[in-house]
């Protein structure tokens, strides 16, 4: 039974230190706790658990942009995050986890401000017949998560324009992301804020649990050295690119000498294995391709994972003259 | 052939030191229809009760949890491109099989799991 209401507000717009508090009340949720979390973020793309980044997302368009990517620990497709998507958070031990509590009191909260929202699937909470709001849940024996983004008045353009999927870059593996018809809460009411949301849900929580004990931690409460570990967790690019499973993908380059569909497969930042199969009239020049970059060091390309089609298709561009691809190591 | 279940809904099967672990029936049918796994890797020890993988379906993602403790000596990778086996095979999908140290606590025959379950 829920005995007690906690509420945690972020303060910080950084996607990683945001992931490490929610992780961090996670771990700690009280057996009698029902935890709710609001938090926004930066220019932020989101993958799912299981995505494979560079399918769901521009990243360089994205870092060009200053924007971060992150991977969250829920499964689901890439949302965009900005300042003017909420994000919440509910936390409770499974015995108290009821996610149809959850979605009842952000649709309370949002009738309090004038839109009538209703569920659509599992995941989506529609208002006018459009999404604004899109949900993942983890659960484990112990601890459940229930969390989803809020559209208040985010950058739609900007939707389209990291999660824009190149259709020649085709994940092999790995959960695909579906889009859907949006729409920002602002559109349906001009006078919602994120800090108009936030006390509204704070109410609508209450008001489901008029004998609870109410709590509001601070964010700066938590354990520091525990929240900076899972901070630099969050923004390792081992973890957001993903590991080997994660990493298997093609491509597909039309070059001088012809058109090519590589595959390849990264462990450590270097090439593990690379499959290119080609028009190329030369029928010797995929296996000699193959064998250049094979254990090629991609990580020290720029120090960024993101160039790693620009990399090899450099290397590709310089190999017809069986020359040694510049642009890479070998180590 | 022994088979026992956790209270966590995974399965498995000791047959003298080795032993096969899957999720039962009924944990496939609440979790819905599964879209990814992360399977453990070959030479990784599990602990009894602890976790050893995860699901993701069109639910949520799940962590699963080892009813016995030993060494994982193989994996069944078909799940790694095809983890809806679990959804239409439950009981013959296995994940892995380890070489078995100890029981967990608690597991429970065929009749109490279905007792557990009601």
């Amino acid at each position: 039974m829920i005995k007690k209401l906690v509420f945690v507000e972020s303060k910080v717009f950084f996607p990683y230190t945001n992931q490490a508090v929610e992780t961090e009340i996670l771990n700690h949720v009280g057996r009698d706790e029902l935890v709710i979390y609001l938090w926004a973020n930066n220019k932020t793309v989101f993958i799912g658990k299981n995505q494979n980044a560079f399918s769901q997302c521009d990243i360089l368009a994205l870092r060009a942009d200053g924007g971060y990517l992150a991977r969250r620990f829920t499964g689901g497709g890439a949302v965009y995050h900005d300042k003017g998507n909420l994000n919440f958070s509910f936390f409770a031990h499974r015995e108290n986890y009821d996610k149809t509590l959850n979605f009842s009191i952000i649709v309370d909260a949002l009738k309090s401000l004038g839109v009538t929202a209703t569920l659509s699937g599992r995941n989506d909470m529609i208002a006018d017949g459009k999404k604004f709001s899109g949900n993942a849940f983890y659960e484990s024996k112990d601890a459940c998560l229930h969390h989803g983004t809020l559209l208040i008045k985010s950058v739609h353009a900007n939707v389209e324009k990291y999660l824009r999927v190149h259709p020649e870059k085709i994940a092999t593996k790995g959960v695909k992301s579906v889009s859907s018809r949006i729409v920002n809460l602002t559109q349906i009411n001009p006078a919602i804020t994120p800090e108009k949301v936030v006390n509204a849900i704070f109410i609508a929580a209450k008001k489901k649990f008029p004998q609870a004990e109410i709590e509001t931690r601070n964010f700066y409460d938590f354990d520091r050295k525990e929240v900076k570990n899972l901070i630099k967790h969050y923004g390792d690019q081992n973890y957001i690119l993903g590991d080997d499973i994660h990493y298997d993908f093609n491509f597909v380059r039309r070059f001088e000498w012809g058109t090519a569909d590589i595959r390849v497969k990264l462990s450590q930042g270097k090439i593990e294995k690379i499959k290119i199969y080609s028009d190329a009239l030369d029928t010797e020049l995929a296996t000699l391709q193959e064998k250049l970059l094979l254990g090629a060091d991609i990580k020290t390309y720029d120090g960024e994972y993101s160039d790693i089609a620009r990399a090899i298709e450099q290397a590709l561009e310089e190999s017809d003259n069986n020359a040694w691809p510049s642009v890479l190591t070998d180590n | 052939m022994k088979l026992m279940y956790a209270k966590t809904h995974e399965w498995v099967a000791i047959d003298g030191n080795k032993a096969k672990i899957g999720i039962s029936d009924h944990a496939q049918h609440e979790l819905g229809d599964l879209v990814f796994i992360n399977l453990p890797a070959e030479g990784d020890s599990i602990v009894a009760g602890e976790s050893f993988c995860d699901v993701e379906s069109v639910k949520a993602v799940s962590d699963l949890y080892a009813p016995v403790s030993g060494r994982i000596v193989a994996v069944n990778t078909e799940l790694e491109s095809a983890p809806e086996l679990i959804n239409s095979d439950a009981m013959g999908a296995w994940i892995c099989e380890v070489e078995l140290e100890s029981e967990g606590d608690d597991l429970m025959d065929e009749a109490a799991y279905a007792e557990f379950i009601k």
